[in-house]
């Protein structure tokens, strides 16, 4: 009876060593995530107001920036972009889908979602489909979950927000 | 008196066997300790690396000997510091090197420092062919003269991406 109580305590002893282990490793290892996370965090603000700030090279007020075709998309859905030939909401979705694009081929292994909406109650619907409106462009599932980093910015225009949103995550 | 006697060979067989399964167990954990600990070793000295990185990345896209705005980049600036690296070097430390790439086009036009040129769209600070580990961040160039219209010139906003880099120690 003696001699098993012994070797309970040596059992137990040997089993909070390895759980002590454990934790102790866990907690490094958080620490080594910290600056990859640093950086894509970066990235992913840097690459939501760089698009924005971008000039779309038309010399229409209403979209000469990249924020400015998207507030026209919305604010304005039937406008024809002067010298594009094409509605401010069409336009808005190709030149985020080249953008996005040129970035993604020098960092092949970060998916991304890019995605405005209005808030505030403001509702503009689609003036082709009647459906309401909201731009969504990347090569990430929609419903992915886990480690996400997500940017936000808002364009504000004539008392409306619009809400941007740019959720980054590595392939890996 | 006998079976007393095998009761008790039978219990120092037991501490015996239980002494051995700890000291397999420490053995063990004592080899995995130290290869966890090479391996963490490791990972610290990358980790310097990659923050040292991201730090010298953060300098070039606030200094104001580069850029505009944050992370707004002006191309009169960069043209001129073209070939002007040990001016770079006092600022940001020897070793560092930044490339800048306008993507609206894939073709590098390098910028001449002595011209300005619209059309070029790629500035290279202290660049050498040698070992190197970098990070790339999404970023603006302001273009001094981007639109050139009857009325006046007007500046352009572009998308670029900057390098920097850190020249592997020999």
């Amino acid at each position: 009876m003696r001699a098993n109580k012994g070797q309970t305590t040596l059992v137990m002893i040997v089993i909070i060593i390895i759980i002590f282990a454990g934790i102790i490793m866990f907690l490094l290892n958080l620490a080594g995530t910290v600056s990859q996370k640093e950086y894509m965090n970066m990235y992913s603000h840097n690459m939501l107001l760089s698009i924005l700030r971008t000039d779309t090279g038309y010399l229409d007020s209403k979209c000469q920036t990249m924020s400015d075709t998207l507030a026209c998309a919305f604010l304005e859905p039937s406008w024809v972009c002067e010298g594009s030939g094409m509605r401010c909401k069409d336009l808005a979705e190709g030149l985020l889908a080249s953008y996005t694009g040129k970035l993604e081929a020098t960092k092949k292994n970060y998916l991304y979602l890019f995605t405005v909406e209005p808030t505030g109650g403001l509702v503009v619907r689609d003036p082709e489909t009647g459906e309401q409106m909201v731009i969504q462009v990347g090569n990430m599932d929609p419903s992915a979950k886990g480690d996400i980093i997500t940017a936000n910015e808002r364009i504000v225009k004539g008392g409306n927000i619009l809400k941007v949103q740019l959720k980054l995550t590595s392939a890996q | 008196m006998k079976t007393k006697k095998l009761a008790g060979q039978m219990g120092i067989m037991e501490y015996m066997l239980m002494t051995v399964f700890i000291m397999v167990i420490i053995v063990m954990l004592v080899f995995f300790f130290s290869g966890w600990q090479i391996s963490q070793t490791q990972m610290q000295g990358s980790r310097v690396k990659s923050e040292n990185l991201l730090s010298n990345l953060k300098n070039v896209m606030y200094s104001p000997l580069f850029i505009r705005d944050d992370s707004m980049f002006d191309d009169a600036k960069l043209t001129a510091l073209q070939g002007k690296c040990e001016k770079v070097k006092e600022v940001l430390g020897a070793d560092v090197f930044i490339e800048v790439k306008t993507l609206e086009k894939v073709a590098e036009i390098p910028c001449d420092p002595h011209r300005y040129d619209i059309n070029c769209n790629y500035w290279s600070i202290c660049r050498r062919d040698a070992p190197h580990s970098a990070l790339v961040m999404p970023v603006n160039v302001y273009r001094n003269m981007g639109n050139v219209l009857a009325s006046g010139i007007l500046g352009r906003v572009d998308l670029a991406i900057v390098k920097v880099g850190v020249y592997e120690s020999q």
